[in-house]
Formats: structure tokens, sequence, C-alpha cells
């Protein structure tokens, strides 16, 4: 899990220029190379041990790290120990530990103790403290003895995680994923941007020559011909703002706002965007069950899903004789499911089972962060979004979103 | 512009508003227009033939360089003025060795636009 989230934090670091959100992921990683020392060898944090600067870890991590002597005595007591329980290091290093234990819990420090010396290690032990200011706090502890060279067990360490934080830290990484989102959505942009100067340049082209037209009426008085070229550059003007319009709509970070949307219209909508540099000569049906025509969703967010689906099946599709692609729309309980199905040569084999996972694509150009970015998106929605074969060959994604209850 | 009426201008786009105003635009200046949405339109119908040429470079199934080879092989050397949304040296390259008389930029100004056809003949 860890080594897992590491590798993947790194690639993503590999991957992105942004200043900002490079930093946050150097974090992210130390983050869990932290845990991952931690889940190897509690005890590892307290020593000072050069090889992993343990110490300099120790100082700096938000988890509370103490040392104590088998008779329950403070012998280490890093920064967090300091603001999570509000004594200072010089202040209690020499005190019994049974200071910051609340008076009903402090059974629990002599049969703590007494595991540790049997060499038992205690795990996710979540309880009560108490901190200098009298105020209780909801703590989980780790809890490992300490061994001298030859395996005698000499101490104990003890790692705190103050509980109240912990919501903390899955905000921010529902930040940092979102972040992510916006980072892949600009990038998809970047490719896009050229199809979308085209399709601005469009209007502009007709505007110049309706311009024109209008100029040489009324230089011959024909002022009625004038007045109607003027109605169709109006007409470009207004597509070309909608194309502005979708644009901004597409690369906008913002708040993630749920609200009842057409599903006709944002299948239609993402479909046109996803096709703006052409179709590829794919023949395109959109089916909207009754019943299921409208849901409770972001629709930028779920419109970014079906983009990168639709070009994903264009592209597969590219080599294939039939090239149909179909989105449907079916009521499944309380969700609504869209199937996006097309006529390509199916997965591979070879990534079948990593198809989510980030940075698995078949594509040459690939950066492989759009599935697991569309299952990030769906799942935040509630629902879930899984890739199946068609019978009739090529491959079909489900995704349910909910529908309006 | 006593002699335009005799000039006969065609206009391959796919865009509908870039071919209609340019329709509109070489019609208002006093020259007969026969506007065509595709390469394969224009080879398809069975039209005079035109003075010259207005052509897109960007279009599905033919383009616009890909339709003057087309018509070079025929035979048919028809003035061809190239307006590419995306100029490259490889398509300025291109165009010379087809023996297209101009390429220009999306959109081109009024000025480039009559000079072209003013010097058709």
């Amino acid at each position: 899990m860890h080594r897992a989230n590491i590798s993947r934090f790194r690639e993503l670091l590999s991957r992105t220029e942004d200043d900002d959100l490079r930093k946050k992921l150097r974090e992210q990683i130390a983050r869990e190379e932290y845990e991952l020392l931690l889940l190897a060898d509690p005890s590892s944090a307290v020593s000072a041990d050069p090889r992993f600067r343990l110490a300099a870890i120790a100082e700096s991590s938000d988890d509370a790290i103490v040392g104590k002597d088998l008779n329950g005595i403070v012998t280490a007591w890093n920064k967090a120990a300091e603001s999570m329980f509000g004594y200072k290091a010089e202040e209690i290093v020499g005190q019994p530990i049974t200071i910051i234990i609340p008076p009903n819990r402090i059974d629990e420090e002599a049969s703590i103790l007494d595991r540790v010396r049997r060499g038992e290690k205690i795990v996710h032990f979540e309880t009560e403290r108490q901190r200098k200011d009298g105020g209780i706090i909801w703590v989980s502890l780790t809890v490992s003895p300490i061994r001298d060279d030859e395996g005698r067990i000499i101490g104990v360490s003890k790692i705190a995680r103050d509980l109240t934080k912990r919501q903390e830290g899955e905000r921010r990484i529902n930040e940092l994923q979102a972040e992510l989102v916006h980072v892949t959505r600009v990038t998809e942009l970047g490719q896009m941007v050229s199809a979308l100067a085209h399709e601005v340049n469009q209007p502009l082209a007709a505007m110049t020559n309706y311009a024109a037209a209008a100029h040489r009426l009324l230089a011959i008085g024909n002022q009625e011909g004038a007045s109607q070229v003027l109605e169709r550059i109006a007409e470009q003007i207004e597509r070309a703002r909608k194309i502005i319009q979708q644009l901004r709509d597409f690369v906008s970070k913002r708040e993630t706002e749920r609200r009842i949307e057409n599903l006709k219209e944002v299948i239609e909508q993402a479909s046109s965007l996803a096709l703006i540099d052409g179709n590829g000569g794919v023949n395109m049906e959109i089916v909207v069950d009754d019943d299921a025509a409208e849901a409770l969703i972001d629709k930028i967010q779920i419109q970014q899903v079906l983009l990168n689906l639709i070009r994903n099946a264009r592209e597969a599709m590219a080599e294939s004789p039939r090239r149909e692609l179909s989105i449907v729309t079916a009521r499944a309980g309380h969700m609504v499911e869209i199937s996006v199905a097309d006529t390509g040569p199916g997965l591979p084999e070879a990534i079948r089972g990593r198809l989510f996972q980030p940075f698995v694509t078949t594509k040459r150009n690939g950066m492989g962060v759009g599935l697991s970015v569309c299952r990030t998106i769906v799942e935040a929605h509630g629902g879930r979004l899984i890739a199946e074969d068609r019978d009739s060959g090529g491959t079909i994604f489900h995704l349910t979103v909910p529908h309006v209850t | 512009m006593s002699n335009s009426q005799r000039k006969i201008v065609a206009v391959i786009d796919d865009d509908p508003a870039v071919l209609d105003s340019m329709k509109f635009l070489l019609e208002v200046a006093g020259y007969s227009v026969s506007a065509f949405s595709s390469a394969m339109e224009f080879l398809e119908r069975d039209t005079p033939e035109p003075t010259c040429l207005i052509l897109d470079q960007n279009m599905p199934q033919m383009t616009g360089s890909e339709l003057v080879a087309r018509l070079r092989t025929d035979g048919r050397n028809i003035p061809v003025l190239l307006i590419t949304g995306s100029p490259s040296s490889a398509l300025t390259a291109l165009a010379s060795r087809l023996g297209i008389e101009k390429v220009l930029e999306k959109p081109p100004t009024e000025n480039e636009l009559f000079s072209f056809i003013d010097a058709c003949k």
C-alpha cells in the first residue's frame, strides 16, 4: 500500500512541472516513507540510526514519539509530543509517563508495560490521554520494545497519533486528489488546444468575410443588405462565445457542485467536445431511457469521464472495420447506469486487471492517468466504473451515478 | 469590375459558415460563385470549369492539397488559393510542388483574397 503509493507519487512527480504540486507530492512521498519505516520497525523511529536519519525523521514527525524505560520513565520526547501533550521535553524527560494518563486509564500503563516486557508489540491501540492543560485527546498508540545489541529489552517506544487530526489528513488527500483531477484535465486540454484553436478560427474567418462584405454593401448604399450581414456576424460571435465557454468550463477548477442534470444534454455536450477534432469515421448512437434521463451529478466532472471514455473508444476503433460507439442510459435501482460501448479490438489481456491503475496505458503517447482519475470521479459520486468485454467483440464501460430521488 | 461577371470562383470549405461568408463576399464583389462543402462534392458535381479555386486545406476525407494533386493528375490546371489554419513550411513546399499559386493563413485579408482573384485569367 505505502510502497504502491510512493511509486505512484514518484511517477506523478516525474510527469508534472507544476511547482506547487511537485512540492505537495514530495511531502506526500516523505510521509509514506515514514509510514513504511514505522510498519517495518516502530522502535526504529526513536533510534538514532544514521543510515535512515531516523532521529531527524522522528523530530519532524507529526506523530508524538516517546521513549520510556521499563519503569515507565520518559527518556525521549519529540517536537510533536510537545505540541500534542503540551509538555516541553525538558519538563517531562525523567518523569513518569503516567503524567499524561487520565486517572480512569491509569491501569492501562501497567498492562502495556507487562506486554512489552514479554516482547509483544501493541498496534493501533485507541485510548485517551491528558494534555498539560487538562484537555483530553483521543489517540492511537503503537507501542513496541526497544532492544539492545544483544536483543535484551531495555525500553519502550511509543508512537501516538492524534486521531482528531486524522480527519484533517483525509481531507488533505482529497484535496490532492482534486488537484490531480485538475492537472489531468489541463494536460488533456493541452492535447486539445490545436483542435480548439482551429474551432475558434472558423467563426473568425466567417466574420472577416462578412465584415468585408458589409463594408462593400455600405459603400454602395445598401443599408438593408449590410444589416442582414450583421446578423450573420452576430451568429458567428455567438458560436465563438460558446466554444470559449465550453473551454472555460473544462479547465475551471472549483468546488464540486452536484445538480440534477439532463443526461441527454450532458452526454451530447461531452461527445461534441470529445470529437471536436474529428469523429474518426465513428457512427455514434445515444439512447437515453425515459426512466434514466436525469442524475444528480457534477456535470463537468462526469463530462470529463465521458470525454475520456469516448476519446479512448474512438482511438481503440481506429483500425476496426466496424466503428460504432453507443452510449446508453438505464435505471438500476437508486442509480443510473451509463454504458459506453465500442466495436474495437477489446482490452489487451496484459492490462485487463490493471486498467484503472494510474500510468497503465495501451496508447503509445498516453499518460494513462485518464481511467484512474475517471474511477476516482465516479466513486466520489457514490458510483462504480467497470469495463467488460462485449459478446459481439469490443469493450463496454459501465458507470453508475445517483438517480434523482 | 466590368469583366468580373465572367469570372467563376469555386469555393470549397467544410465549415458551412466559412463557405457561406466567402460566397457572400465574392458575390457582393460581383463574381459568380459556386460553393462546395467537400472536395468530393467538387469532383462529383458536373459544373463549368471555374476561373479559380479557393480551397480549405483542413477537411475530412480529402484535404485541399490532396484534391489539387488529383486535379493536376487529371490535367486540370486551375489556379488555386489554398487557405490553411495551420501554416507550415512542409505545406508550403508541398503546395509549390503541386503548382498551387498561393497559400494563405486563415482568415485571409480582403486584399490578399481579391489580388489573387484579380490575377487569375
